[in-house]
């Protein structure tokens, strides 16, 4: 059966009205603009500019398919109203909120959030953006590694493999339920196990709840940012955008949002760090910050 | 031997009469129908006693399993145990098909066992249904717990709480599902499951011949998605199936396994004495071919079942039908409402807290007669029962003996009943009786590569896994369909590999078992309260939750005084009406395109693709006992719509116009052609009538036939007026359409127009011996009122005759676009 007979059978107009929302319905004209769209494309995977990429997104090729991307955010900074610096204070768990017994070492910590494909879980969503922080020489260094293919997948976890030492802690905002299990479910079908079984985990949505929950209208990082940290995000790219951002540079090699994703996990990183360092101080006499008006 | 298991009869054994006594009433009871009832009885069968035939266990079988089975009584296997044990356990997928209660489960607990304890391997099992997998479970567990063998059976479904699922994907053994939840819940998270499918053996897939139609061509996708899965994680499992005896087990299970099959049909189990007999409603008006109802009749056999004090099943064909005949049974043995019930109503709707409360009931033997639909019919456990009464043909040979199989405790005399209705199958069964009795015809058929299944599969399947070059998914080569996918930008292709990029979870959009989603809840607002009193599908729901219709519920009547059809709610008061209703629908059927057509002298038959509405025009009410018509309302619903295939037959202008004396004889002649046809063809494609639908219209759908109260056909406009035949000659063109019940086909229509010609001859020889005078149940359909002039029976012969004439110089032109068949 060629193309042309299983648009004709699938694509008639008012085709059974229970139609998923990939369009089997979809009218002829319209699948016939897309057919012309990929025929202009070729068939198989569009030119793409990685150098200029790479470029754009002030990385490098770390392997192909995975760009990397470092950068370092002085001490000195406030995230919202919170000084990084505090991240080089914490010394343990003052309000009992994260649940952990004896030191925290700061340059043990390794905050983890990823952009994936959908939110629906399962072998079919794709973490095409995984990124890192962590205190190193007197800086928060972040660290991402995009994928711009997705044969660059196992170079990417093998390369997160290398990042995490064997007593390093996690610490994530609903990476319990989310980003770990999905990372483990990459690992499982490139081969690679579950790869972040078994290994120490914060995850502050948990603290957020335990210390805030009546305090707070809803347990949301936007909120927790407004809230503890007094960070108002402003023009950032809302999450939800990302996954149509990756998939436009997979089709049509358009990638100009891509550094807007990058700058939204970025930034989902150091909340992650500055929302550690209020709730694991949480206990001690200090300023805790107003909703901002 | 005697505790060789089947969990129709064995583990949850409810205290029967003592021994000997149930054996000695059914004999007498057979008598007494015998004595009072000879014209009523038109077949009797006899199935006799039958000694067990046993094998050996198989050599190495585990010391401890054997312990266990020793344990259990069971010295020696039946011969199919031993025969599809040594299959499996060489690595062969298997089937067993063999009768009701011959202990089939021991055929995979088996080598599911030997492999676990042997090599720590493990076993999917897979049941229709979710009660079904529970008893499983309970039975496992039984003879786990015999010998202490270590075994952890885990059921895993939709009620499996979030906290144990993990539990059950890294420590099952066996793990216990059903097809929607490997489908929706294990599949696309195969990858958490490694570990199971890892070290994943055999996969059971009990009730087998549950699994045809469209429920059957999913879960041979289903099975495609999950043998694919288990390549990924290094494993080929082993197959093994259980089915009720219907023709072709072996041919099924291949087409759903998707590999050789060894089938094992020869049932080594010893079986009691089985009396089944074919009653026949008496006639009532001889000319008219009128028969008693069936369902007096029924009600009738079962009254006097459950006064000789044997358990009873009472099997009927619709919901409907079986609230009314519990009505009929409670107003004699349910009187005193300070006394337990002893007659209940059983069927899908229910909700399940009030299943499993009749079922235990059942089960521990405080109820005397249930009433139920095919809701029993699979092996939900009931225990046994004494005699089975079937208020009419279920449809299938298959079901009907897996029906009559509900009664009988083991070795011990039986009794089932089969009472005709006036469908036109039914009696064609009263009269050729031998069609029950022989080898059984039915062949179930699927169809895994019907277009749009195969595409829901395809993309689940992608999500589970990437595609790679090369891959295959059925015969269809696979690029044009992942293209497809790529072109509306669900998968991207990189290189030789196809993966997912969507949004979604394309298996929560894909049901294996439903046209279209969304069960309506029935609610129940007497007093101002919102109670919920049960659920009705999809599919049923414009057919008997229309504003105005009487919704029975446990055999009481409640009326539907509003339905929110967005909302799938209908809401209903408690009412005292003595009368039910009954829904009047038509179909109007469109020709999109030609796929073949065959040219006689007189006529043309075709087939190709057609575009269906079929519409809920009003409602009858039918009074209680006497059945006289009391009134009509009318429904205002949503058009229900489809694309699908159908098998047409035109006349030449010429030839309609000479042999007809009035337009609405013609008209009369095509609607009861099409009734014959259409029960033929369900025969003859060996699926259930309701797998087919038909209409007479002109094939441009601007009008449409229906069968009026009188019996006689009337047209009607797009808009639903009515249209007198003779008032625009040109545009009469009748058509006679049998569709595929499904959107896009499941690839009925094909094999029925390759048949055309023992179609037509089959319909017109059914017709012409009938002995009514001018139309009945039986053939063409009944006729209350005959008009002047040629009769709806006769019209029908002359419209089959000129069909049949010496026709079929075949030509086809897939592909060809048109708008009707010239
Ligand atoms: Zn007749």
């Amino acid at each position: 059966m060629d193309l042309t007979e299983l648009r004709r059978r699938l694509g008639r107009p008012g085709f059974p009205p229970a139609a998923p929302p990939e369009g089997r319905g979809m009218a002829d004209s319209d699948l016939l603009a897309r057919l012309e769209a990929v025929r202009r494309r070729g068939q198989t995977a569009p030119m793409r500019r990685e150098p200029a990429l790479v470029d754009r997104l002030g990385g490098f090729e770390l392997a192909p398919g995975v760009v990397e991307v470092v950068r370092r955010h002085a001490l000195a900074l406030r995230h919202g109203r919170v000084p990084l610096a505090w991240l080089a204070e914490i010394d343990g768990d003052r309000g009992g909120l994260l649940r952990w017994r004896g030191r925290l070492d700061p340059e043990r910590l390794v905050f983890l959030d990823t952009e994936t494909t959908g939110l629906a879980g399962g072998a079919g969503t794709v973490a095409f953006l995984i990124g890192v922080a962590r205190l190193a020489a007197g800086t928060l260094q972040t660290r991402q590694w995009l994928l711009t293919a997705f044969s660059g997948e196992a170079a990417l976890l093998d390369r997160l493999a290398v990042e995490l030492g064997r007593d390093d802690v996690l610490v994530s905002f609903n990476g319990k339920s989310f980003d770990a299990p999905l990372i483990n479910t990459r690992g499982r079908l490139l081969g690679r196990g579950e790869m972040l079984r078994g290994r120490a985990h914060i995850d502050l949505l948990h603290a957020l709840r335990r210390g805030h929950a009546r305090s707070l209208p809803d347990c949301r990082l936007k909120t927790a940012e407004g809230r503890l940290l007094g960070l108002d995000r402003g023009h950032d790219l809302p999450g939800d955008q990302a996954p149509a951002a990756w998939r436009d540079w997979l089709r049509d090699g358009y990638g100009a949002r891509l550094n807007e994703v990058l700058a939204h996990n970025r930034a989902d990183l150091l909340s992650t760090a500055a929302l550690l360092a209020v709730l694991a101080g949480e206990g001690m006499p200090g300023p805790i910050f107003a909703a901002p008006s | 031997m005697d505790a060789n298991l089947d969990r129709d009869a064995d583990l949850f054994q409810p205290p029967g009469p003592p021994e000997g006594e149930a054996g000695a009433s059914v004999e007498r009871l057979v008598a007494a129908l015998k004595r009072r009832n000879r014209d009523r009885i038109v077949a009797e069968w006899l199935q006799p006693e039958r000694s067990a035939r046993t094998a050996a266990f198989p050599a190495g079988l585990d010391a401890r399993i054997v312990d266990a089975l020793g344990r259990r009584g069971i010295q020696r296997l039946y011969s199919h145990q031993a025969e599809a044990a040594a299959h499996a356990l060489a690595g062969r997928h298997v089937v067993v098909a063999t009768p009701t209660a011959s202990g089939k489960s021991l055929c995979y607990h088996l080598p599911v066992l030997q492999g676990l304890l042997a090599d720590g391997t493990r076993a999917l099992y897979l049941f229709p249904t979710k009660a079904l997998a529970q008893d499983q479970v309970a039975e496992l567990l039984a003879l786990n717990a015999a010998a202490n063998l270590g075994v952890r059976a885990m059921t895993f479904d939709g009620d499996t709480p979030a906290d144990a699922r993990r539990v059950v994907r890294e420590q099952g053994d066996i793990v216990v599902s059903n097809p929607d939840m490997l489908h929706q819940g294990i599949l696309p998270h195969h990858p958490k499951w490694a570990r199971f499918f890892e070290s994943l053996r055999y996969v059971v897939i009990d009730e087998l011949h549950a699994y045809r139609g469209v429920f059957g061509s999913h879960m041979a996708n289903v099975i495609r998605r999950l043998r694919r899965v288990c390549r990924f994680h290094g494993r080929e499992p082993v197959f093994i199936l259980s089915s009720a005896t219907i023709a072709n087990p072996g041919e099924l299970a291949e087409r759903l396994v998707g590999a050789p099959v060894a089938a094992v049909t020869e049932s080594g189990a010893p079986q009691g004495r089985r009396t089944v007999l074919v009653w026949n409603p008496p006639l009532v008006n001889a000319d008219l071919n009128l028969r008693a109802s069936a369902r007096s009749q029924t009600a009738r056999v079962a009254r006097v079942a459950v006064k000789a004090g044997l358990a009873s099943i009472v099997f009927a064909n619709s919901r409907l039908t079986v609230e009314v005949l519990a009505k009929y049974l409670k107003d004699v043995f349910d009187r005193d409402p300070r006394r337990p019930p002893r007659v209940a109503a059983y069927r899908g709707g229910y909700l399940p807290g009030e299943r499993r409360d009749k079922e235990r009931k059942l089960r521990a033997g405080k109820i005397d007669c249930v009433v139920t639909t095919s809701a029993l019919e699979l092996g939900v456990d009931i225990g046994a029962l004494d005699v089975a009464v079937l208020n009419g043909y279920p449809g299938s040979i298959a079901a009907t003996w897996q029906r009559l199989g509900r009664a009988g405790r083991r070795g011990k005399p039986s009794l089932g009943v089969l009472v005709a209705s006036s469908e036109l199958i039914d009696q064609f069964l009263a009269r050729h009786p031998e069609h029950l009795f022989g080898v059984s015809p039915e062949h179930a058929r699927i169809d895994p590569d019907q277009l749009l299944i195969l595409m829901d599969h395809l993309r689940c399947a992608a999500f589970e896994l990437p595609f790679r070059a090369g891959e295959t998914f059925g015969p269809h080569g696979l690029e044009p369909l992942l293209g497809y996918l790529v072109e509306h930008g669900v998968l991207h292709r990189e290189g030789e590999a196809w993966h997912w990029i969507a949004d979604s979870y394309p298996a929560n959009a894909v049901s294996l078992r439903a046209v279209a989603d969304g069960n309506f809840t029935v609610i129940d607002v007497t007093g101002g309260g919102q109670d919920i009193l049960g659920e009705v599908d999809y599919s049923a729901a414009p057919l008997t939750l229309y504003e105005g219709a009487i919704y029975l519920h446990q055999a009481r009547p409640w009326q539907v005084e509003r339905l929110d059809w967005t909302g799938r709610k209908a809401f209903v008061t408690r009412t005292r009406a003595d009368y039910y209703t009954d829904a009047i629908d038509y179909t109007r059927l469109k020709v999109l395109d030609v796929f073949g057509e065959a040219r006689g002298a007189a006529a043309a038959c075709a087939h190709g693709e057609v575009h269906v509405v079929r519409r809920v025009a009003g409602y009858k009410k039918i009074r209680y006992y006497t059945h006289e018509n009391v009134g009509y309302g009318p429904v205002n619903l949503p058009d229900q719509e489809m694309h699908t295939t159908a098998v047409w037959w035109t006349l030449d202008k010429a030839v309609l116009d000479a042999a007809f004396p009035s337009r609405q004889a013609a008209l009369d002649g095509f609607l009861g052609a099409a009734r014959a046809l259409h029960h033929v063809a369900a025969l003859l494609s060996m699926s259930e009538p309701r797998d087919l639908g038909r209409a007479v219209g002109d094939g441009a759908a601007t009008w449409s036939a229906v069968l009026g109260g009188d019996g006689r056909g009337s047209l009607r406009t797009l808009e639903g007026a009515s249209l007198e035949p003779d008032a625009d000659a040109r545009r009469f063109r009748p058509t006679l359409h049998l569709y595929d019940n499904y959107p896009g086909g499941i690839g009925l229509s094909a094999p029925l127009f390759a048949q055309r010609d023992a179609l037509v001859g089959r319909a017109r020889d059914l017709v012409e011996a009938c002995p009514c005078l001018a139309g009945c149940p039986a053939c063409v359909g009944p006729v209350l009122a005959p008009r002047e002039g040629l009769g709806a029976k006769q019209a029908a012969l002359v419209v089959l005759g000129l069909l049949a004439g010496r026709s079929s110089v075949a030509s086809g032109q897939p592909g060809e676009g048109g708008h009707g068949p010239h």
